[in-house]
């Protein structure tokens, strides 16, 4: 029993340190407000990747490690640090929370509830949402985009990277859109989704499982976009890319 | 192994050499002690040159001065005790000392050919009310003491070692170090510009922080909650966060130097 108790302890202690490590970085809380439409994350950044995930509270929390001025073995002993990357900002008008990433910093992380609405810009860093329902704006030069199961609208565009997209339900009044220029587009959307679809690739190819009806048939010129319905029509649709693959799947 | 026997012995010496002779090589110089004792609540020391040591223990204020005067002539070294006074007195429940001299003075050019540095040592009862200030040559130390503070440094550190109490403690070129008894109970403020803060609260911390420094990191033994009045932007300049349920104000600000927290 008592070699157990020991065991535990220990197991516990590495827990603990565990923990700490995981918080070496500030976490900033941004506090729900008492409006009633939902909010709007902004985040501008450079090389930061960034990734949202969505919990049940209503706070939207960012996280940042830090760049490369952040040399873990500069902190001291028992001490972890409280203060935000230099050149990060978080700032908060109304509705909106902006949040400006550190040019050289490492990555991102924001903890959303899940009624918020993204607009999320990087240049060389990856983006990742997960789970939200509102507004998704992701936007990024020379990485990928993975936006998934997401309910309400995405826009996502990105030239030397591919977009993975899973949407689980899309809201009829605003159009969706993914865009790249060098890289494939893979996505997901509800079988019974009523759009106006335009595909476009030029040194690629497109696939789908959706029943499209195509506007003119299938003598497009080369680089031409193909323009079709499915289910009859309703939101506006648009999928870009020029060297990379297309694949629309039914959910 | 001898050498350094050698070395060791001789290190002390090289240190009280370089207290005396502090900025200049002039070699005319004058020592004076001087102690005065009385019965006070609030001590207000404004020096310009010297050290500052407060050490609680007794029921009165008991000051010690070692004065000191550099001169590079002897009409210097007189003019120097002429011009340079330390005032001692009371004023109710209050000790004033204050040192007064032409460097007081709008449109003093600074050139005078003497130094006077006054160092104090001083013990008060552990309750006293601290005002604190000196400019150049010394830092300010404080022990023990349990009443309010408010302790200016500029060319030196400041080390506050187990005490309670709030205030400010403020320096520029130095660094500042508080370990508290009692946590405060009102605002209060930890400043340097070139120098590192480093303050141990006791366990069971609750305030609201505001820290900022620009060259250097801010740790701390305990997890914050970033939170606060965001519509002019959380950075690294200007950073609001929680410890526990908060609601006591203290900051943290320096520009060239970390700022280390600590509750255990």
């Amino acid at each position: 029993m008592k070699r157990y108790l020991g065991l535990a302890a220990l197991i516990l202690t590495v827990a603990a340190t565990a923990g700490a490590q995981e918080t070496s970085g500030p976490r900033v809380v941004v506090p729900s407000s008492n409006a009633s439409q939902p909010r709007l994350v902004k985040v501008t950044t450079v090389n930061a990747s960034i990734s949202v995930h969505t919990h049940t509270g209503t706070e939207v929390i960012v996280e940042s490690e830090g760049g490369r001025n952040r040399r873990p073995e500069r902190t001291p002993e028992g001490l972890h640090r409280i203060d935000l990357p230099r050149d990060m900002t978080v700032t908060q008008e109304g509705d909106v929370i902006n949040v400006k990433g550190p040019i050289n910093g490492g990555p991102i992380s924001l903890t959303v509830p899940v009624n918020v609405s993204l607009q999320l810009k990087s240049v060389s860093g990856s983006i990742h949402v997960d789970g939200v329902h509102g507004e998704v704006d992701a936007s990024t030069t020379n990485a990928s985009v993975e936006v998934t199961n997401v309910s309400g609208t995405i826009v996502a565009d990105t030239t030397n990277g591919s977009i993975r997209a899973s949407m689980d339900q899309v809201d009829a009044s605003k159009p969706i859109s993914f865009s790249s220029v060098n890289g494939s587009i893979h996505v997901t959307l509800p079988s019974t989704l009523k759009a106006n679809v335009k595909v476009r690739t030029m040194n690629g190819s497109a696939w789908s499982d959706f029943e499209m009806k195509m506007n003119g048939g299938l003598n497009l010129p080369r680089g031409g976009a193909i323009t079709g319905t499915i289910n009859g029509g309703g939101v506006e649709a648009s999928f870009t890319t020029l060297n990379g693959r297309i694949e629309i799947r039914k959910k | 192994m001898k050498r350094w026997a050698i070395i060791f012995l001789l290190l002390p010496t090289l240190v009280l050499a370089q207290g005396r002779h502090r900025n200049h090589n002039w070699s005319f110089e004058d020592n004076e002690n001087l102690r005065r004792s009385f019965t006070g609540r609030k001590l207000t020391l404004d020096n310009v040159s010297g050290y500052v040591h407060v050490t609680a223990g007794g029921g009165t204020v008991e000051v010690s001065v070692a004065k000191h005067i550099e001169a590079e002539s002897n009409a210097a070294l007189a003019q120097a005790k002429q011009e340079v006074t330390l005032d001692m007195s009371q004023q109710g429940d209050t000790v004033r000392l204050y040192v007064d001299g032409p460097f007081r003075h709008h449109g003093d050019n600074g050139h005078r050919g003497y130094e006077v540095y006054y160092d104090y040592d001083i013990t008060v009862p552990s309750n006293i009310e601290l005002d604190l200030k000196t400019i150049n040559a010394g830092d300010i130390v404080v022990k023990g003491t349990n009443g309010d503070f408010n302790i200016h440094g500029l060319n030196g550190g400041i080390e506050m070692d187990q005490v309670s109490g709030s205030g400010t403690v403020h320096t520029l070129n130095g660094q500042v170090k508080v370990s508290f008894t009692r946590n405060p109970t009102k605002a209060t403020d930890f400043h340097s510009l070139n120098g590192s803060i480093e303050v141990h609260f006791q366990p069971g911390l609750n305030a609201d922080l505001k820290y900022s420094t620009l060259n250097g990191g801010v740790y701390s033994d305990f997890d914050v909650t970033v939170a606060g009045d965001l519509s002019k932007g959380m950075s690294h300049r200007n950073m609001q966060a929680r410890v526990g349920t908060g609601g006591l104000p203290l900051s943290f600000d320096t520009l060239n130097g970390s700022i280390k927290l600590y509750t255990k």
